[in-house]
């Protein structure tokens, strides 16, 4: 019979009240053995310990009269929802938001897509429109600027002058040509 | 392999306590069954029935006596909220056990990440003090020793101990709260208090089971 088996075995049995006749040959063994003896007299100590060091938890101390107070009015309030309830609550009201604007998105989806057809106008879309119209917008800008070009035409008539004294020099007919395309006679140059 | 649950075990007919705590109490007629019908008077005697237990093990577990109150009271609206679920023909009692344990371990969790820095603070300071013989009694030190080492008992342990050395409950009372079987039970209070006696200064200790053989008087 080891020691260290009649020692565990006797220390469960003596600690959780389960002695019995089949114990005899183990206390027996330990009315000779003294380290049994110390081992039992010291788990017993050592219980003994834990139990005074447990009631010093809790000695002195009452739950206040407050707490059944807050525990009525807490429980008088509705239950709050539970885990599954709330994921389904909020995709409802998810739900009430995305399935309008899916809508409108699938419709402008396919207002896009839709070719133009003899039976009517195809639907624009306001972005289509707006690249069209800055597509003519570069169609204007590529024509070329208007050249102010002025030629001067000497007239038949002009007799040229005769550098002497105060004569006047000789009148020409100038004409202008305008990007419009009217000439404009007239003009004195001195 | 074939696990024994405990269950239907009658709460406080087996061992008398060893503190002074009603553990023994049973369920008055009609208990539960009134307060499903709504009788707030009846959930009022429910819970002056049940409160000082569960007020216990709060404390035990937590040593803040606020926090065991917000546990006792969390555990209470609980057991309101879901009493048309509680068993008619049992006692609540291993129940509100249970849901007690796994609010103060779910509390201290929450907790022990905000204030570990100031508890491993404290500790070390009381280690300090209690080093000092001259000036603490060893009864005094030892329990302090045990009380620390309760609290870094893993919670299980822990849980079997308050159970069995404090409210004094039967191994298959303290069993059917872990929802275990007995010898889980037995086991777990075993490695506790090996852990505990290995705190303990060394000449309170037993010799170690080889050097006993030495001296050992087998046939």
């Amino acid at each position: 019979m080891s020691c260290h088996k009649v020692s565990r075995a006797l220390l469960e049995r003596f600690r959780f009240g389960e002695l019995d006749a089949d114990c005899d040959a183990y206390l027996a063994h330990v009315e000779r053995c003294r380290a049994c003896q110390d081992e039992i007299a010291v788990d017993r100590e050592l219980a003994e310990r834990l139990r005074s060091a447990l009631r010093e938890r809790v000695t002195g101390f009452e739950p206040s009269p407050a707490v059944w107070r807050a525990v009525r009015l807490q429980a008088a309030d509705p239950e709050p929802p539970g885990r599954w309830s709330t994921v389904v609550l909020s995709l409802s009201r998810g739900l009430r938001v995305m399935v309008p604007a899916a809508a409108v998105m699938l419709a402008a989806v396919l207002a896009w897509s839709q070719p133009a057809t003899d039976e009517g106008p195809a639907l624009v879309s306001p972005l289509a429109s707006r690249m069209q119209w800055q597509e003519q917008l570069s169609d204007t800008a590529s024509v070329a600027e208007p050249v102010h070009e002025v030629v001067v035409i000497p007239s038949p008539s002009v007799q040229l002058p005769v550098p002497s004294g105060e004569m006047a020099y000789a009148e020409l007919v100038t004409s202008i040509k305008l990007p419009t395309g009217e000439p404009t006679t007239g003009g004195v140059i001195r | 392999m074939n696990v024994e649950r405990p269950r239907g075990v009658v709460f406080g007919t087996k061992r008398p306590l060893h503190h002074g705590v009603p553990v023994g109490t049973t369920q008055p007629d009609g208990l539960v069954e009134r307060m499903q019908s709504g009788d707030l008077g009846a959930f009022e005697e429910f819970f002056n029935t049940y409160k000082r237990p569960v007020y216990t093990t709060a404390l035990a577990i937590t040593r803040d006596p606020f926090l065991a109150e917000e546990i006792l009271q969390d555990c209470f609206v609980k057991a309101y909220r879901v009493r048309e679920r509680l068993r008619t023909d049992v006692s609540p009692l291993p129940w509100l056990q249970r849901v007690t344990t796994n609010l103060c371990y779910s509390r201290i969790a929450r907790r022990r990440a905000i204030m570990e820095p100031l508890t491993t603070l404290i500790t070390n300071v009381v280690a300090d003090l209690t080093s000092r013989p001259e000036q603490v009694a060893e009864s005094r030190e030892i329990i302090e020793v045990l009380q620390r080492g309760i609290d870094a008992l893993p919670p299980k342990q822990q849980t079997a101990v308050i159970l069995y050395y404090l409210h004094g409950y039967s191994l298959a009372e303290a069993a059917e709260i872990a929802e275990c079987n007995v010898g889980t039970m037995k086991s777990r209070l075993h490695y506790a208090l090996k852990a505990l006696r290995a705190l303990l200064p060394v000449e309170r200790r037993a010799s170690a089971p080889d050097a006993r053989l030495a001296t050992d008087e087998l046939p």
